[in-house]
């Protein structure tokens, strides 16, 4: 599992566009139809999401539209109330409970979240480890990775964002850019299908957004498929390879960058478009 | 020169039996408080009824009167139940509550009763983000609880905590009534034969303080231990 990351970051630029040749179907997650309630109010109805391989997908819309509720239901974090999901093809079961729908088998949840990783708004580093000991938590303990592979990956993770003089920090003696990337290496250490990014960079200071970004843009290069929900538009319109638009639950507009900024089709995607 | 007319090994033998008592009943307790915590927490109706009949039953009647309820009361249960046995089967069974199991149980329900508060309000200060990162990482509940939610909730339940446990400690005083020989029961003793209340009761009281003192010390540093990410605070 390291190697893998390893050969990816030595020679990431050839095996990531080779590989996207080669493997452009390889759909790593799909959601169908997502349904979420909160009360007798309908947040999400009925979204779809497929991503293969290479894909940086973003989310965009006003608040409200439903767009980080959607993205925490693509990790369970919120359970959705109708719609199928499908992580490396295989299907995610729920069941009906007095208490609403829930996952079939908890064992599977969490194997889906092992492939699936989130990095959030607010960073969430656990506040009792160092930034060292966040990084290595999940590999030795959720994948079984032995502590010295662990702590020699973190190492090299915490080099490559940046932050290899603060691994012995505590999360609270982190600024809110460096917590962000440190929580970026916690995700990348679980070697993941698929990353999720929760509004990465709306905690931070503006001056502190940029370095974040780079980090974001770095994985882009290596090929990795991300899901982002970001008000950062000119990032979004950068790096992504599709563009979604969320309105009251719903998609409204789907596309590519160019198509989306270029050439926006329905008149509330322009009207949003306009007040950026 | 402090002169204990021979009762210096019946007392350290009771100091000993005073520490055991507490750090028993802490455990008794600590599980109690954790289980109380989760039942109230659980939104599971019946279970939050059954710890709030616990706490509010705990904590609205004074501790000698449990104590007593607990030995006396529990040997008069006993005692009819081995006579209804008798009279039924012909099968003749004695069981003699043991004082200091009493004792530790007694206490144990006690003090889990206050520390159920302080676990729940512990448990419910642990940040929602915190866990959420546990479980995007694919970590199962008891993961999760282990190395995540605990660890932090600890920072939030020690000071609550070492506060049970001094009042726990002292409260052990009250097995001496249950015949137990704890250290206070033995000076007691002490003090009515040789007519020295003064020499025995300073010295118990001593031994008390040095032993409070010295738990305070291991609490501070179970603080210093689980409030490692709180020190120093952001650099920026």
């Amino acid at each position: 599992m390291i190697k893998i990351i390893e050969t990816l970051g030595v020679a990431n630029k050839s095996l990531a566009s080779e590989s996207r040749d080669s493997v452009e179907s390889e759909t790593l997650l799909k959601a169908t139809k997502i349904e979420k309630n909160f009360g007798n109010t309908p947040v999400l109805k009925g979204i779809s999401l497929t991503a293969n391989r290479g894909d940086i997908i973003t989310l965009i819309g006003s608040s409200g539209s439903g767009k980080s509720t959607f993205l925490r239901c693509l990790n369970l974090l919120e359970q959705p109330d109708g719609g199928e999901l499908e992580v490396h093809g295989q299907k995610i079961g729920f069941k009906n409970t007095r208490h609403g729908r829930a996952p079939e088998n908890d064992r599977h949840v969490q194997w889906m979240r092992s492939r699936v990783a989130m990095v959030f708004q607010n960073f969430n580093l656990w506040a009792h480890m160092t930034l060292l000991e966040n990084i290595v938590e999940a590999p030795i303990h959720v994948l079984g990775v032995s502590k010295s592979k662990a702590y020699e990956h973190a190492h090299s993770l915490l080099e490559r964002v940046g932050l290899a003089e603060r691994s012995e920090h505590y999360p609270s003696q982190l600024s809110g850019g460096q917590q962000q990337r440190g929580a970026i290496a916690r995700a990348l250490a679980m070697n993941p299908d698929v990353m999720l990014f929760d509004e990465p960079t709306s905690a931070l200071d503006p001056e502190l957004v940029g370095d974040v970004l780079r980090v974001i843009r770095s994985l882009k290069e290596e090929g990795r498929t991300m899901i982002l929900v970001t008000h950062e538009m000119q990032f979004a319109e950068d790096v992504s390879t599709k563009i979604m638009y969320l309105n009251q639950g719903k998609v409204e507009e789907v596309g590519t960058p160019s198509q989306i900024f270029g050439h926006p089709s329905s008149a509330r995607l322009r009207q949003f478009l306009s007040t950026r | 020169m402090l002169n204990l007319h021979g009762y210096g090994m019946r007392l350290f033998e009771g100091a000993l039996v005073t520490i055991e008592l507490a750090v028993l009943s802490l455990v008794i307790a600590v599980l109690f408080g954790l289980m109380t915590a989760s039942a109230k927490l659980s939104g599971n109706r019946m279970l939050h009824l059954l710890a709030t009949l616990y706490t509010t039953l705990i904590r609205g009647v004074p501790d000698l009167v449990l104590m007593m309820l607990f030995f006396f009361g529990g040997q008069t249960l006993v005692n009819s139940l081995s006579d209804a046995v008798y009279a039924r089967f012909g099968v003749d069974f004695f069981i003699n509550i043991n004082p200091f199991v009493a004792g530790v149980l007694t206490i144990g329900l006690i003090f889990g009763a206050y520390m159920g508060e302080t676990f729940r309000g512990a448990i419910q200060s642990v940040e929602k983000g915190q866990v959420e990162a546990a479980a995007a990482c694919g970590m199962s509940r008891s993961l999760i609880f282990r190395r995540v939610k605990f660890p932090l909730m600890m920072s939030h339940a020690l000071p609550g905590l070492s506060n049970n446990w001094q009042v726990l400690l002292k409260t052990t005083a009250l097995v001496s009534i249950i015949g137990l020989s704890d250290m206070v029961r033995v000076a007691t003793q002490a003090s009515k034969a040789t007519f020295e209340p003064f020499t025995f009761m300073l010295f118990v009281g001593a031994v008390y303080l040095i032993l409070t003192s010295f738990s305070e010390w291991i609490f501070k540093r179970l603080r210093l231990k689980y409030h490692a990410g709180y020190v120093g605070a952001a650099n920026d």
